[in-house]
């Protein structure tokens, strides 16, 4: 069930006399699911932006059809259900925060109750409820950012366009919003996320569409995408030099290339935990503050919900779907992070954040009965120990 | 609703932050209640005060003019330029919406402004009328009334047959001067026609009529107030023309004896109980002085009588009103000029408009004749010109400061077909084409 289409999508920028100076996409076709979160990914002037403008009615294509929750992206009423956060925050520099997203939330006619409520909600979400009556002009770039998010959530939407959201965003930040969009995701929200920073969208996106020069030059799951088939990554707790050496020889005895090391932790996991270090002391801060996962107005997973979708577009195309059966899942509960040796064997590569400094890695281009035939060995040392 | 509403609001907080509109309001804060005061006037607290309600009330209308057009067009193309808007398009709300919010919040900032500086205007009025010395003549019971005018009936019918006449005379004869167009040469017979219909030798004396005053006047304490002009063929320099009036017939009559200034005008208060059954009121000049040679008054405004009508509140709002009109109209051009052109150019293009609107009874006057002329490049431009002022309205034409300064009544009339020509017609036409116009544009294409 496509809720973003687009057929042969192109688009020609023109000077005044109506010359071509530049064709940003040229016959791109596009489908993004429902309930799943889809990278546009590419190098700067690739056209990413400019699908979004287009999928936003910002720019009007110049041949192709676009269907945002099956009607055109110019349809005034199916902006209820779209939340955008552009490549940079456009604020209104003479207003508060909460002037902003109160004025955002007006804008989707919400009652005044509900909408200083949702406001106050997404402020703490994003960490400033304390800098709400600061003017946006004094916010610094990754403040901003933050109102931007929230005020692309004042109108709990179906359907996330998000534009570079880590932009400008400290590391604590970029992880807040990756949990955010995961969340979302895990609501049942559809996100469009638009990035080239490429950490961030192998991190949360389900699928990706790489763009260059207007078309789309790869696009699938980034499980199927980033998979390399030939190669087996093992990863278990620390393991005594003997039981290396052991596990070294047996390779060598089946001529395996191996290598053996100890696997560093990512810079970013490793700031996260000196800050949260620095948060339990107290360390006073004038910017923004460690903000809630996620808004109480999003905390109801859509999971169930499928019933009772909010748009009346989707639930069209909920009926459709109905009809049609898709053997994917509309949405998929949060991964959960247990220190298990068992589970991180299981677990994909993405979960790498997680894995305790004290374990050990083995990269190995074998095939996967010898992979099989390891795992079984680790398990039984496992037991052995206990 | 909320929309428009919600956009409106924003505008309020965009103006309290703006610089230039604050540095205006300070300034107009300044010159309104200091300015009027200190202008030079016949020594007369009377004539001090009518010139400071004409001079606040052009402070206060081009106060608000500028701000119509400069607020309009910055806040329109700023919104765009900063890609502000980008998060204003992807809502629920259409670009009508936005183009109506900006003019309903434009609108609204003008109002308060208006009410604002209206009331620093009064209470400086107010504080001048309180201001007499005893030896100053002036009646100021009268600044606190306007007054409606009655001119007499002029037989235009007539007029018209004798010019017709005179021109055909006049060609049959050979005597129409290849130095003036045709039409100049209706003109010429016409003034020189209405000379002769309005001039008085002496000895002679002139009825005029004027009709259809309002019943109730006639029992009333009030006074009406007969203005004139009169020129005559003799005066010289310090000439002081002796006239004698007889308004009214039999015990009523009243009689007004004088020697004035010609070319200047002057009045005279006379009793309402002149006025007869009918509601008319005849008002006879007898030419009593033999030195002023012929005496001759002007049609269009060397006679009139004036009698009370409304407070002096009522029809400084309606003055107000007007003003505002002219700047609601002035912003539907600001906001059209923004939804295609750049900042710099749409604030150029208001400003030519407000140029031509305020100078248009000249433009007019100078071009009228034109439209018949056999040069094409003439003709052009006066067809030109004649389409611009079908969107332009002549801002003479419904301003109504000299009016109100010369304590005669705003009509309602002007204030309806000022709401229908102007809010409705042109400004509704300009909306219209701007709301068009945004809808097709392109919002995010960059700059190539």
């Amino acid at each position: 069930m496509e809720i973003i289409e687009t057929i042969g999508l192109t688009k020609e920028f023109r000077d005044f006399w109506g010359r071509v100076k530049a064709r940003a996409l040229d016959n791109l076709n596009l489908k993004v699911n429902r309930g799943e979160i889809f990278g546009l990914l590419g190098p700067n002037g690739s056209g990413k932006t400019t699908t979004i403008k287009l999928l936003l009615g910002l720019l009007f294509p110049t041949a192709g059809k676009i269907k945002v929750l099956g009607k055109s992206p110019r349809h005034v009423e199916n902006k209820k259900y779209i939340g955008f956060l552009p490549e940079e925050t456009y604020l209104y520099p003479y207003q508060t925060a909460e002037e902003a997203l109160l004025f955002y939330g007006r804008l989707f006619g919400l009652k005044h109750t509900i909408c200083k409520k949702r406001v106050q909600d997404l402020l703490e979400m994003v960490g400033l409820t304390k800098a709400q009556k600061r003017p946006l002009k004094e916010y610094s770039k990754g403040m901003a950012r933050r109102i931007g998010i929230a005020q692309a959530l004042i109108n709990d939407p179906d359907l996330i366009f998000l534009d570079e959201p880590t932009t400008g965003l400290d590391p604590i930040g970029t992880k807040e919003i990756k949990d955010l969009i995961l969340h979302l995701k895990n609501c049942g929200k559809t996100i469009v996320l638009c990035s080239h920073l490429l950490a961030d969208v192998e991190d949360i996106c389900d699928r990706i569409a790489i763009v260059y020069g207007g078309k789309i030059r790869c696009e699938g799951t980034v499980a199927g995408l980033l998979t390399a088939p030939q190669r087996t990554q093992i990863v278990v707790d620390n393991l005594s030099d003997a039981t290396i050496q052991e596990i070294t020889q047996w390779l060598q005895s089946r001529q395996i290339p191996a290598s053996i090391e100890k696997p560093r932790e990512r810079l970013e996991t490793y700031f996260l935990r000196v800050i949260q270090e620095a948060r339990l002391q107290d360390t006073p801060t004038s910017g923004a503050e460690a903000g809630k996962i996620v808004a109480d107005f999003f905390k109801q997973p859509n999971l169930g919900s499928l019933s009772e979708p909010s748009n009346p577009v989707l639930q069209e195309l909920l009926e459709q779907k109905l009809t049609h059966p898709s053997p994917e899942p509309i949405a998929q509960p949060l991964p959960t992070t247990t220190n298990t040796v068992l589970q991180q064997l299981v677990q994909p590569a993405i979960e790498k954040a997680s894995i305790p400094e004290s374990s050990t890695s083995i990269a190995n281009p074998s095939q996967e009965n010898i992979q099989q035939e390891v795992l079984n060995e680790l398990l039984a040392k496992g037991k052995g120990k206990k | 609703m909320s929309n428009i509403l919600a956009i409106a609001y924003k505008l309020f907080q965009e103006a309290r932050q703006s610089h230039t509109l604050v540095f205006f309001t300070v300034l107009m804060l300044l010159l309104l209640p200091f300015f009027p005061i200190n202008l030079k006037s016949d020594d007369t607290l009377k004539s001090q005060i009518q010139l400071a309600i004409t001079y606040s009330l052009i402070l206060i209308s081009m106060m608000l003019y500028l701000v119509s057009i400069f607020f309009s067009t910055y806040s329109f193309t700023q919104e765009l330029k900063s890609k502000q808007y980008y998060l204003v398009d992807v809502k629920p709300v259409g670009r009508w919406q936005f183009f109506y919010g900006k003019f309903l919040g434009i609108a609204l900032f003008n109002a308060i402004m208006l009410i604002i500086l209206s009331m620093i205007g009064y209470c400086m009025i107010a504080y001048l009328g309180n201001q007499k010395q005893p030896d100053d003549p002036s009646n100021l019971e009268e600044i606190w009334i306007s007054y409606r005018s009655i001119s007499p009936e002029v037989p235009y019918t007539r007029i018209n047959a004798l010019v017709l006449e005179e021109y055909q005379k006049m060609k049959q004869e050979n005597r129409l001067s290849s130095e003036y167009t045709e039409d100049e040469h209706w003109d010429r017979i016409r003034k020189k026609l209405e000379v002769k219909l309005q001039h008085i030798a002496p000895s002679f004396s002139k009825v005029w009529q004027f009709k259809a005053f309002p019943l109730e006047l006639r029992d009333s304490s009030n006074k009406l107030r007969l203005r004139y002009r009169l020129f005559s063929t003799e005066s010289g320099l310090g000439f002081l023309c002796k006239v004698r009036w007889e308004i009214g017939r039999g015990n009523s009559q009243y009689i007004w004896e004088d020697r004035i200034k010609p070319g200047e005008f002057h009045e005279f208060n006379v009793p309402c109980s002149v006025i007869n059954v009918d509601g008319i009121a005849e008002v006879r000049f007898v030419h009593t002085d033999p030195n002023a040679g012929l005496i001759y008054f002007p049609l269009s405004d060397g006679l009139e009588i004036l009698y009370p009508a409304e407070p002096f509140w009522l029809n400084y709002v309606k003055a107000l009103l007007l003003i505002y009109l002219l700047s609601c109209f002035l912003i539907a051009i600001g906001l059209f000029a923004s939804t295609f052109l750049s900042f710099a150019v749409s604030l150029f293009f208001g400003f030519f408009i407000l140029l031509l609107g305020v100078s248009a009874s000249f433009v007019e006057e100078i071009t009228a004749g034109s439209f018949s002329q056999q040069n094409i490049w003439k003709w052009l431009s006066s067809i030109s010109l004649q389409f611009i002022f079908i969107f332009v309205p002549n801002f003479d034409a419904y301003s109504q400061n000299e009016i109100l300064a010369s304590a005669r009544v705003v009509e309602w009339r002007v204030i309806w077909d000022s709401i229908w020509n102007i809010l409705f017609i042109r400004g509704g036409i300009l909306s219209g084409l701007g709301c068009l116009i945004f809808q097709r544009r392109e919002i995010g294409k960059p700059m190539l």
